[in-house]
């Protein structure tokens, strides 16, 4: 079987307990092309991992259809259902889930196994996929015998043995420390490049997001905020959870009043105003937002630049972040550069109006 | 003696003394009282190993000792695989399954005398609930009591209604500690239920299938309390376990010959204690 | 889908198949107790009757309610005991890490294994000597120690879920080992003390062996031996008496398991069941 493409429609699901019900899913629509690495990104509670265990077959939903390509999986309206097992999918969990009573081999085999293949079959198709994850020499070890790195490697193994028409996986990298997550995202960025296997990816970690994902759906209480690649979501939030989530430190949001003067808009926050390009409904309560990395420091006071105090620094070596206040609201500035500020100095600065993103009262964006 | 030593001992005092005279002591009391000739109106006498060369030529030691290996036998495979069924049930999310463990746990709870009346009561040839039960469906009934397999079945019976919730309860704690991701994976991999069950939970279930099923065997090995009331031991001695015999010559005054009898059973406890752990890697298992 | 019909399927026969398997022999229990003959299945004859029980507890020479108060003392006193010896053992195995420490959990734990019958004979000769043969003492002892093997195993796994460093932070505040036992293992572990209480009380009351040999009227006998030796006047055994004593003396133990079932299977398997 081959990879293929995936359609999602109206998917929806509840939870009941004898309390309350919570909506886990609401209304859920998403189209993920053939061969691309689309990831699901959103806090913890968003609803992604009860996303993904739908897709594998492991949960049913309440409403909704699934297509695996042409092929339908779930229709509530229609009854149906597939079995993980009809849908040929795999999934890596957060904790692995290798079986500790099997050595590697064993492990990967064991969707081979269940599946009735020959034993030589199953032989060349493990030697094969162990070469390409370069865990061949780990075979008839144990699980508990590796190291986090390696059962990582083996749980994609036996993901990809297999050749699945979709793979899952469900925040594979988070029990990882630092280090060694960079080169496993390299590493997965890569096989999947090489394999070209619809892959679907959830994480909480936008840092991941960005670098693995051909796209990104950003899911928030059960629904989707917003689709689309890496830099549309970076430039163009549709929303200031979406602005708030991505990047780090996270987009600077600031209470803003529109007003109009001399025919040119701007917005006025305390006792500053700052020029913007956007036509605004005068005396309307809106939202600015503006990046940490977007606002300049200048050293001669140019026109709509203004002075901040700044209120603390934080040394990263390579840059800095100092925190200063408008008004009410709190202002992280991200220079490139480590420079030698202290607390209580002043700082003149910029934000040009084409870095300016602007939200309306209900946090939309008003692009 | 280290500090740490000193201080926990004062607390470890008074269940060494107790456990000590009461239970360890006795047995090593036992063994003492079956070295004597010590038989009511007799005098005392020491005759050391004699008493086990007669249980080598008394025919009745030996019956019973085949009865109870062959009761421990059956009874402890038939609880082991109704048990883990038993653990598979209650161990799914349904609704009152709080209800269903207690009742399940139910007649392992009660005294076991009274467990054993209610099933003679069951067994009785003329108006028994057995027969009666038995002779609406087949029109035949058996007579449970009166004969030596019918005897053998109906403690065998009555002893899996009482003990099968005990091996339940051991196998839950295994299966309850294999993660749900285990399974989730299976499922993934394309494992049916019955693939699940036997390549998943019955290898993760081993090292605890070793624990209940040495921990029933003793029990089983001991038994007394359910033959003492549904057959006496008989008829004609058929039943009669280890444990019974030797207090039947309590019983009689022969404290001597009664305690070599139980020494020997406890010999032979420890002895298949022994060869589990041995071969199960029990300790593994427990620690 | 199939195989969730299986599962369904098999489910639903094994509840029913326990329902039937566990409850039978006990409605049956019931049903001749409340009947006036119980033989009533064969003779198609037999009516509703309260004289069972009435004459359990009014025929002096019975001594059913002997039975029941000797039982009812001498299971709660050794539960009793064996509990509070426990909790002491229990908090310096679970809190001192000496040499010896798991020997002496394996012997302890390796006792319960011993049959009852290689300890019941030298008992009976340690009783006579004692002159306390029918008396509650030489019930209540054996119980205690009986019973501790489990206590040990049960607060043991109670007490290991407490953290050490509420011990360490007690003994920095000036608590003796004595205090912090008393007023912060105890309370904490409380629910975990109620189930090895209730469980060694469970114990105490259903065993019979030791019982058997160690008493000899109704000054000391318990329940299930008089259960057992309960003789009818010419010959035939009384079931209706046998089946109401035994409905009478379940009901605690019923009780017990019905509202604390899951302390109980916790306690049992170490915690591991949720």
């Amino acid at each position: 079987m081959r990879t293929c493409s995936l359609k999602i429609r109206n998917l929806t699901k509840r939870f009941r307990s004898i309390y309350r019900e919570v909506t886990a899913l609401k209304d859920i629509n998403l189209e993920v092309e053939e061969g691309e690495f689309f990831v699901i990104l959103g806090p913890s509670g968003c609803g992604k991992s009860t996303f993904l265990n739908i897709l594998a077959g492991l949960e049913k939903p309440d409403k909704g259809k699934v297509w695996f390509g042409n092929r339908l999986v779930v229709s509530v309206e229609d009854g149906l259902f597939l079995s993980p097992r009809e849908r040929n999918v795999a999934m890596v969990f957060q904790s692995y889930a290798l079986y500790p009573h099997m050595n590697v081999f064993e492990n990967i085999a064991f969707p081979l196994r269940v599946a009735g293949l020959p034993g030589e079959e199953i032989e060349v198709r493990v030697n094969r996929v162990a070469g390409m994850l370069d865990i061949a020499e780990l075979l008839h070890s144990r699980p508990r015998e590796l190291s986090g790195g390696q059962r990582q490697r083996v749980a994609i193994a036996r993901a990809l043995v297999r050749n699945p028409s979709v793979f899952l996986l469900d925040e594979p990298l988070s029990n990882l420390d630092a280090q060694l997550r960079q080169k496993m995202r390299a590493e997965l960025k890569a096989l999947q490049r090489e394999l070209r296997v619809t892959t679907l990816y959830v994480t909480h970690d936008q840092v991941e997001a960005m670098t693995l994902g051909d796209r990104i759906a950003i899911l928030k209480d059960g629904e989707v905020q917003q689709v689309g690649n890496p830099l549309e979501i970076y430039h163009n939030p549709s929303n200031i959870f979406v602005a708030g989530f991505i990047g780090t430190p996270p987009m600077n949001l600031l209470k803003a009043r529109a007003i109009m003067e001399h025919g040119s808009c701007f917005l006025k926050i305390g006792d500053i105003k700052i020029k913007i390009k956007a036509e605004v409904v005068k005396g309307k309560e809106i939202i600015m937002g503006i990046r940490p990395e977007d606002i300049e420091v200048v050293k001669e006071p140019v026109t709509g630049s203004f002075e901040v105090r700044i209120t603390l620094v934080e040394h990263l070596g390579t840059e800095s972040i100092l925190h200063t206040n408008i008004g009410k609201n709190r202002l992280l500035i991200k220079l490139k550069e480590d420079v030698d500020y202290r607390e209580g100095d002043r700082v003149r600065i910029l934000i040009r109006p084409e870095k300016i993103h602007l939200f309306d009262e209900n946090g939309k964006s008003l692009r | 003696m280290s500090r740490e030593f000193r201080t926990a001992l004062p607390f470890l005092l008074p269940l060494v003394f107790v456990v000590s005279v009461f239970m360890l002591f006795p047995v090593i009391g036992t063994f003492w009282m079956s070295l004597w000739q010590d038989v009511s109106f007799l005098p005392r006498k020491f005759v050391g190993l004699s008493h086990y060369l007669r249980l080598f030529r008394d025919t009745g030691f030996w019956q019973s000792a085949a009865f109870t290996l062959l009761f421990t036998f059956v009874s402890v495979a038939v609880e082991t695989m109704l048990g883990l069924f038993m653990a598979l049930l209650v161990n799914e999310q349904f609704r009152f399954r709080g209800l269903m463990r207690a009742v399940m746990l139910l007649p392992w709870a009660i005294p076991s005398v009274i467990g054993a009346r209610i099933w003679q009561l069951i067994y009785r040839y003329d108006y028994g609930l057995a027969n009666y039960v038995l002779q609406k469906i087949s029109g035949k009934v058996v007579n449970w009591l009166g004969s030596s397999t019918g005897a053998f079945l109906s403690l065998i019976i009555a002893d899996v209604w009482r003990t099968t919730p005990f091996v339940a309860i051991i196998l839950l704690a295994g299966l309850q500690v294999i993660p749900d991701e285990i399974y989730r994976q299976a499922k993934v991999d394309g494992a049916t239920l019955f693939q699940r069950f036997f390549r998943i939970t019955l290898p993760l279930l081993k090292p605890i299938l070793i624990v209940a099923v040495l921990f029933r065997t003793i029990d089983a090995l001991r038994v007394f309390d359910i033959i003492y009331v549904i057959t006496g031991g008989g008829p004609g001695g058929a039943t009669t376990s280890l444990s019974l015999y030797g207090y039947k010559y309590f019983l009689l005054g022969d404290f001597g010959y009664g305690s070599a009898i139980s020494i020997s059973l406890f010999l032979l406890a420890l002895f298949i204690a022994l060869l589990y752990i041995k071969t199960g890697r029990f300790k593994e298992a427990v620690l | 889908m199939r195989e969730e019909a299986i599962k369904r399927f098999l489910l639903v026969t094994g509840v029913i198949w326990l329902l039937i398997f566990s409850l039978i022999p006990f409605l049956w229990m019931v049903i001749i107790s409340f009947s006036s003959s119980p033989d009533f299945l064969v003779r198609g004859e037999g009516s509703f009757t309260l004289k069972n029980y009435i004459d359990i507890i009014t025929i002096k020479t019975l001594h059913f309610p002997d039975y029941l108060k000797n039982s009812g003392i001498i299971a709660g006193l050794s539960a009793l005991f064996a509990t509070i010896i426990g909790a002491f053992a229990g908090y310096a195995v679970s809190r001192f890490r000496f040499r010896g420490r798991l020997p002496l959990i394996m012997c302890v734990l390796g006792l319960s294994m011993f049959p009852q019958i290689s300890m019941v004979g030298y008992l009976y000769r340690m009783m006579s000597m004692l002159g306390w043969i029918n008396t509650y003492p030489a019930l209540i002892l054996p119980y205690t120690a009986w019973g501790l093997p489990l206590a040990l195993w049960m607060l043991l796994s109670y007490f290991s879920q407490i953290p050490q460093e509420i011990d360490r932070a007690a003994l920095v505040d000036g608590a003796s080992r004595l205090q912090i036992l008393r007023k912060i293992i105890l309370p904490l572990a409380l629910p975990g003390l109620v189930s090895t209480y209730l469980l060694l009380f469970i114990f105490s009351f259903n065993e019979f062996l030791f019982a058997l040999m160690l008493t000899t009227d109704h000054h000391a006998r318990t329940v299930p031996v008089g259960i057992a030796l309960f003789q009818g006047l010419h010959g035939e055994l009384p079931w209706g008496y046998i089946m109401a004593a035994s409905t009478i003396s379940s009901l605690p133990v019923v009780l017990i398991v019905l509202f604390f079932q899951r302390y109980i299977i916790q306690g049992l398997t170490g915690g591991a069941v949720k």
